[in-house]
């Protein structure tokens, strides 16, 4: 009996270790530095990093493409602190062409978080396209900068 | 009881009654059932007005006039003359679009025919077709188990039917009606000659603006896909009288499970 139980509660520990896996990967997802280019210098940190990109929706009739995403940063927040998410969302054809933007690093969209909180999910955030999107397409949400206050 | 049934020949007819009174009222019970059944039906073929379509296309030529992504028109696709199949290439949303002139609009109470194959799409669910109104619109949608619904919104939680025959077959040619009825609030869909579902419409049924076929959405309330291969071959928008006409046998049945669930 005391054999059984003992596998039963491996069996347990089995099926909840992919759920752990995937929330963990969710919750501290490795950051990641990629190369931005621009005109002038820009430094990518990979201290703040958007994860979690989906599409939520997209109608044909107004070629909205809907957006869900979730923000984070590892820069530590003081108690009491508050993270301003600056980002904005591109969404390029299957040639890399942009189709669509919801803000840029000049002038960004703004999330902020709840207070001590490092994540902040942000939803249906609204790109118009400027023509219909393609069967191949690419989204890609850059946080250009991180504000904690106090 | 020879001699009795002579006397009496007219009481002999009616023995039945005596002998298995049971049967004979279960019998009289259907007979009158059916009787009803039959008055009904007569009723329901004579009130069935002429057939009047207000707009009509069967892409006998070609999809000119419509605004096309990825539609192909081909000119026979078995017993169907007159296609246009949709399939994701170059878009993720492949559909054909058109504006309708206002001498094209029905009233507000109109059927909106489409015959369609679905063979395949991505996706949970995709959009068959939309019929767009100044304030609203009605997106008919088919779910990955073949079953009809409708939405009326992107972020809508979609409505399906539950019965058995709003299945439809993959694959093959079937007719849906949409009995729009702007004068009492609610569409009725039809797959063939069956009445799948009954859903609610608040919103003015005309006059119809654009009619959609193929992917009107992605993603959304009902995680819709895109058409990898979906053929129509008729779209139109008529009177009542284009509804299927149901014959007697199918009127029946249908009495039958309205009763019965």
């Amino acid at each position: 009996m005391k054999i059984k139980i003992r596998k039963i509660a491996m069996a347990m520990v089995m099926l909840l270790l992919p759920v752990f896996g995937t929330t963990l990967v969710f919750a501290a997802g490795t950051p990641f530095n990629q190369t931005v280019e621009g005109s002038s210098n820009y430094f990518v940190t990979g201290e703040s990093f958007a994860t979690n990109i989906q599409l939520a929706g997209y109608n044909s009739q107004d070629q909205k493409f809907y957006t869900n995403l979730t923000a984070e940063t590892t820069k530590i927040i003081a108690a009491g602190g508050v993270a301003t998410f600056n980002y904005d969302i591109n969404v390029f054809d299957g040639t890399s062409i942009s189709i669509g933007n919801l803000g840029s690093y000049a002038i960004p969209q703004t999330i902020v978080a709840a207070a001590d909180s490092q994540t902040v999910q942000a939803n249906n955030k609204v790109v118009t396209l400027a023509s219909p999107l393609t069967a191949q397409f690419t989204t890609v949400v850059t946080i250009d900068s991180v504000t904690i206050t106090p | 009881m020879k001699n009795s049934n002579n006397k009496r020949p007219f009481k002999n007819n009616l023995c039945i009654f005596k002998r298995k009174p049971i049967l004979s009222i279960i019998l009289s019970f259907i007979i009158l059932l059916f009787s009803v059944f039959f008055i009904k039906w007569t009723v329901y073929r004579f009130s069935l007005p002429n057939k009047i379509v207000y707009y009509e296309e069967s892409f006998s030529k070609d999809i000119d006039k419509w605004n096309a992504l990825d539609g192909t028109w081909k000119a026979k696709d078995g017993n169907e003359n007159g296609i246009i199949q949709l399939s994701q290439k170059q878009y993720a949303t492949p559909y054909i679009q058109r504006n309708l002139l206002i001498s094209q609009t029905p009233p507000q109470d109109f059927v909106w025919k489409t015959r369609l194959k679905v063979t395949s799409f991505t996706g949970n669910a995709v959009t068959l077709g939309t019929l767009v109104f100044p304030t609203g619109q009605i997106t008919l949608i088919m779910n990955a188990n073949n079953q009809i619904g409708v939405s009326y919104n992107l972020f809508d939680k979609p409505v399906y039917s539950k019965d058995p025959f709003s299945h439809l077959s993959r694959n093959q040619w079937s007719d849906i009606y949409v009995l729009v009825n702007g004068s009492s609030k609610k569409i009725i869909v039809y797959v063939g000659d069956n009445q799948v579902l009954t859903n609610q419409f608040i919103s003015s049924t005309t006059p119809v603006q654009e009619i959609w076929l193929g992917a009107i959405w992605l993603e959304g309330g009902g995680r819709y896909g895109a058409p990898l291969n979906i053929s129509y071959n008729t779209v139109n928008l008529g009177n009542k009288g284009s509804l299927p006409k149901l014959s007697f046998i199918k009127y029946t049945f249908n009495m039958i499970r309205a009763v019965f669930g």
